[in-house]
């Protein structure tokens, strides 16, 4: 009987809940209100999300051409973006405009869920062209057809630089020299790692070795990702294809390493252990690699704590073939194309530049502070927002991140740095990938891959800790493997496809 | 005479006749109410569980959404290269299967043992008690049990290496570089996380058992252990069948988190860790649905194939015991 | 009678507690982490008592309360439904599994057996209930799939089949048809199988955060793991990305503190905790004799 209660009871109570519609976007008036649907992963719903949409449709209408348009946003929690845009897929729902991030969107283009952009954007946006550069433009080619628009965003390489701590680099290190050795070769060779194990060896000696050392993907200086585990050297002008355990400086990476620790340069429980957690920690490890851009030592500093001494390993900038961020698509059902072209390029130029910000960064002084015309200060976040902001989205996705404010978690002068001097070259040391544009088709091969990357997750965190006694013969047993998989047909495959790009670009 | 015989018989015939019909009534009566009892769960297990089953077709085909699921194109056993072709494909099913079996049996002993005990206890504050926290892992997700596996393995600063150095063995051993202990590992974690719930069932069905049978037991002189032997333990056969037949279902797939979480992902373990499980979801980073599909198509027909036979089995032995 | 204390007694204790020992201290090892402070953890790591105590793990958590509560209504609101509900059909469904006289009981229990191993996966389920039965974005979607478990309907017929005959014959005797029986003899001598049960029902939607990830939009209607599960899933994304080479974009990314992911840990799972021994009063012994004799 009470059981019965508890369930009239409940019934009650879930029939109040379930009735529950999604306020901000308003209904269709007359029909002749256009609703655009965007898809975008990034923090997910927020507190504030409605309000700052509301507002934003508001503001969209006293833009020309976009009087009748507002858009109904859906910001998918970046974790599950993959997944749920699957779904939303399969179950036919209508959406217009879908931003592609951890997405196959070369995959999806020639699968046909994108629309192909140049004849709408000629038609309909003449100048969009012209608002980035071609090369930019080039990233959202797909066998020679643009189905996205990329986002502009900072696009360089990682360069993986030594960072150590600045005391002990100051007793024990000859830091210039290190520097020197680093930027003079192509790729990270016996005497880039020689020179680190002349500091670890004196640390070693006076007793402050600490954790030690641990890498990054300094074996990767000279190379770019192509696909999945493939990578292509780009320090020649014969780019050759490998699986990127089989580059060279990979192999020299899994021999030193393990060479250091029998040496103890390398904490004992390497195998296990995570070095993420304690990477920056005073007396953690006592060389190890981060991502660097101007101003990294400032910036690590600030987040670790201490001073820091930074080593480059590179003064030139790499921009590569693989777009990180995507780009916005439209959909190939979408009915409004248009539109949805229209939207993007306000997203990307500077005549959207405020509606974008909005977007982006919310409402003045209720999500943010304006500190100068191009800065400002966000409350609830530094940097990225998160779920528990009350709004921010993250700029990298939603357009062109060059019209979006700086923030205090940028320093002064960042953004011109990163578009003027690095992406657009202006200081001349900006190389530019060959292979922009270039989109492989590895359709036939996907079992091979699928059992290659099975091969691969089974030797890479291993070998990288340097904890294997016999790591040269486990490395020659991962090789086996993976040729066993199929690795040189994919190879060369791989290369063929390249070879034939890269003739046709002539 | 014989008209008063014949005419009883008649009437006779007619009685049983009658009687048959009205049986037969029953017979149809009874199960048609019974019929419209198990109504309900028929029509959800065929909303929720058959009508979907079509998607099994994804196995054979190359799965673009855009096209749909019958849309897209048919590739037959393309989508089975990846495992059956695959070089690993024995170690990681010698690998599910062994640890499906260990699991089976030694977590059916454990949790026989667990309700037992339980049920043996006179304090029922103390039952309750420890059946609540032997619950617990329940709620943790497993990468927090990973890292608490992790706090006792970790080479340098592990309880497990700190308890051996204080006996004065080895106190640094690298559990992760050791891939023969694992077995051991993992079953003994295994058991310490699903015990606690697996042993309600048994104890929920110990406590069906009337209490007047043993009563009589010792009144004719058998001890606590003979009673559990002879009493107790006939009792839980038909449910111990039915749970271990149904975990053959089972057979060829494995808890991911187990095998992933608590190993670290830590290759050199692989040859004693890796699963079918485990070895698919490396190889389809990029998503390829259709592969996944496929790799469980074949676990579940496997699983299907023993439970039948197993059901068979057991069948001819006691065919009230069985599944179906 | 054996006396409460005896040896056999005490030994069973003895296995209990050490046992118990391993499940606590785990356990105690996670509170304290999760008001620890976050200096003390990289100074120390995990002590099983806390070296500096900060609830701010736990500040932080509650800072958007208004969407914790939510949660926890939606997740309480659909656990109590499915759970009364479930357990209803699904006893209903295993008694004519569990009479002899069922003709038509081998074949439903393949029917039902099957669903166990075989499935179509997520794809067409997603179609099915989003297309045509609507269910996503409302809070049936955390029931209706879930009323019917193959596993839990084979344990309570089962257990059904362990009742004595006896029972049904005298209600049959009396002239009762199958659903008087059902209702007035069988399912009050049930209670232990159905807390059993609709223990597991209520420990599994309690603890489901799938459901949420893949049907549920708003977040006022967000599973209270799913929530929690989010911001974990959020800061483990972040740490992959990290690793690989070429991405600036989540250099500065806030992730949850260790506390923090403990805290979580312990707000979904306590109540759970609280709730069981309410089922566990049930598992009582000794029903059956008094209606065989009475």
């Amino acid at each position: 009987m009470k059981k019965y209660l508890l369930l009239a009871m409940v019934m009650i109570m879930m029939i109040s809940a379930a009735s529950c519609n999604r306020p901000g976007v308003t209904s269709n008036e007359k029909g002749e209100m256009v609703t655009l649907k965007w898809l975008m992963p990034g923090p997910g719903e927020q507190q504030d999300s409605d309000m700052v949409w509301e507002e934003f449709n508001k503001k969209l209408k006293t833009y020309p051409g976009m009087e009748n348009v507002q858009v109904d946003i859906e910001v998918i929690p970046v974790a599950d973006y993959a997944q749920k845009y699957l779904l939303i897929q399969t179950s036919g729902e209508k959406v217009d405009i879908i931003q592609t991030y951890k997405l196959d969107y070369i995959l999806e283009a020639r699968n046909g869920s994108f629309m192909p952009l140049d004849d709408l954007i000629n038609k309909e946006t003449p100048d969009f062209k012209g608002q980035l550069p071609s090369w930019v433009w080039d990233y959202g080619l797909v066998d020679g057809e643009t189905y996205i628009v990329p986002n502009y965003q900072q696009m360089n390489k990682a360069i993986w630089s030594v960072v150590t701590q600045a005391d002990l680099a100051g007793q024990y290190w000859d830091v210039e020299k290190a520097e020197k050795v680093f930027k003079s070769n192509k790729t990270f060779n016996e005497e880039c790692y020689d020179v680190i194990e002349e500091y670890l060896a004196a640390l070693k000696d006076a007793g402050k070795i600490g954790l030690g050392f641990t890498g990054g993907n300094q074996s990767g200086k000279g190379y770019e990702n192509l696909v999945d585990q493939y990578v292509i050297s780009t320090y020649d002008d014969h780019p050759k294809v490998y699986h990127h355990y089989m580059t060279p400086e990979t192999k020299l990476k899994y021999m030193k390493v393990a060479e250091w620790y029998k040496k103890g340069y390398i904490r004992k429980d390497s195998l296990s252990a995570e070095p993420q957690k304690d990477i920056g920690k005073k007396d953690g490890y006592t060389v190890w690699f981060e991502q660097t851009m101007e101003g990294a030592e400032n910036r690590l500093e600030s987040k670790y704590g201490y001073d820091l001494t930074v080593v480059w390993t590179d003064d030139s900038y790499y921009i590569p073939y693989i777009c990180a961020a995507g780009g916005n698509a439209i959909a190939a059902g979408s009915k409004h194309p248009k539109e949805a072209i229209k939207l993007i390029e306000l997203m990307n130029t500077e005549k959207g530049r405020e509606l974008y910000n909005l977007l982006v960064y919310g409402i003045e002084d209720t999500h943010y502070k304006k500190i100068s015309d191009d800065k400002i200060e966000t409350f609830d976040y530094v940097g990225q927002s998160n779920s528990s902001a009350k709004y921010g989205l993250w700029k990298w996705i939603v357009g062109n991140a060059y019209y979006a404010f700086d923030t205090q978690n940028e320093i002064d002068g960042w953004k011109q740095y990163i578009f003027k001097e690095v992406n657009e070259n202006g200081t001349g040391k900006t190389k530019y990938s060959k292979l922009i544009g270039f989109t492989p088709d590895l359709s036939a091969l996907e079992s091979k891959i699928a059992q290659i990357s099975a091969v691969t997750g089974e030797y890479g965190k291993s070998l990288g800790s340097g904890a294997l006694p016999n790591a040269e013969q486990i490395y020659e047993e991962c090789i086996a493997k993976l040729n066993m998989a199929g690795n040189l047909e994919v190879t060369a495959e791989l290369q063929r496809q390249v070879d034939e790009f890269l003739a046709s670009k002539k | 005479m014989n008209s008063e015989i014949a005419k009883n018989t008649a009437i006779q015939k007619e009685k049983t006749s009658k009687m048959n019909l009205s049986r037969k009534a029953y017979v149809i009566k009874d199960n048609f109410e019974l019929f419209l009892l198990a109504l309900p769960g028929i029509i959800l297990f065929f909303v929720f569980k058959y009508m979907p089953m079509y998607g099994i077709i994804i196995a054979f085909k190359k799965f673009n959404p855009n096209l749909g699921i019958w849309g897209s194109k048919w590739v037959g056993f393309k989508n089975f290269e990846f495992f059956f072709t695959s070089q690993d494909a024995w170690r990681v099913t010698r690998n599910t299967v062994l640890y499906s079996l260990d699991f089976i049996v030694i977590g059916l002993i454990a949790a026989v043992a667990i309700a037992l005990m339980l049920y043996n206890l006179r304090s029922r504050t103390a039952v309750k008690v420890y059946n609540t926290v032997m619950i617990l892992p329940k709620f943790l997700s497993m990468v927090l049990i990973a890292y608490i596996v992790y706090a006792m393995l970790n080479p340098s600063a592990g309880l497990l290496n700190q308890i051996l150095g204080v006996f004065g063995g080895p106190s640094d051993i690298d559990w992760y570089s050791k891939p023969e202990a694992w077995p051991f590992i993992l079953t003994i974690v295994h058991i310490w996380q699903v015990v606690g719930m697996d042993s309600i069932v048994y104890y929920a069905a110990l406590m069906g058992i009337d209490e007047s049978l043993f009563e009589s037991a010792m009144i004719d002189g058998a001890n606590k252990w003979q009673q559990t032997i002879y009493i107790a333990i006939p009792h839980l056969i038909p449910i111990i069948t039915i749970t271990t037949t149904l975990a053959l279902g089972h057979i060829f797939s494995g808890d991911f988190g187990l095998f992933y979480q608590t190993t670290r992902d830590v290759g050199t373990l692989y040859p004693t860790t890796d699963i079918i499980n485990t070895y698919t979801f490396r190889g389809l980073v990029g998503g390829h649905l259709e592969v996944a599909s496929a790799v469980g198509l074949f676990q579940s027909v496997v699983g299907l194939i023993l439970v039948v036979v197993t059901n068979s089995i057991v069948r001819k032995i006691n065919p009230e015991n069985s599944l179906f | 009678m054996e006396k409460k204390y005896s040896i056999g007694q005490l030994t069973l204790h003895a296995f209990f507690i050490i046992a118990s020992l391993t499940y606590i201290l785990p356990f105690i090892l996670l509170i304290s982490i999760s008001i620890s402070s976050e200096a003390a953890i990289n100074q120390f790591g995990y002590t099983l008592f806390p070296k500096v105590i900060d609830f701010r793990a736990y500040k932080e958590i509650f800072n958007n309360p208004a969407q914790i509560i939510d949660s926890y209504k939606v997740t309480v609101i659909f656990s109590l439904l499915t759970t009364a509900l479930s357990v209803f059909v699904m006893t209903l469904t295993a008694y004519p599994l569990s009479r002899p006289n069922c003709k038509f009981k081998g074949i439903l229990t393949f029917y039902i057996f099957f669903t166990m191993l075989f499935g179509g996966g997520l794809v067409p389920s997603y179609i099915i209930n989003t297309r045509y039965l609507h269910l996503d974005n409302t809070i049936w979607i955390y029931v209706l799939p879930a009323l019917v478990n193959a596993w839990h309907i084979i344990i309570i017929r089962t257990f059904f089949q362990g009742l004595p005959e006896g029972l049904v014959e005298a209600a049959k005797i009396d002239g009762a048809s199958e659903l008087r029986t059902y209702f007035q003899i069988i399912m009050p001598l049930s209670t232990p199988v159905i807390s059993t049960i609709a223990f597991f029902v209520i420990v599994s939607k309690w603890n489901d955060w799938n459901t949420a990830l893949v049907y549920i939009r708003t977040p006022k209607l967000y599973s209270l793991q799913y929530m929690l599960q989010k911001i974990l899933r959020e800061s483990e994304f972040v740490n992959k990305i990290a690793q690989e080479s070429s991405s600036s974009m989540f250099q500065d990314y806030q992730i949850p503190t260790e506390s923090m992911r403990y805290a979580m840990a312990i707000l979904a799972a306590g109540p759970m905790l609280i709730v069981f021994p309410f089922f566990q009063k049930h598992f009582t012994k000794g029903l059956t004799i008094g209606a065989i004799k009475g």
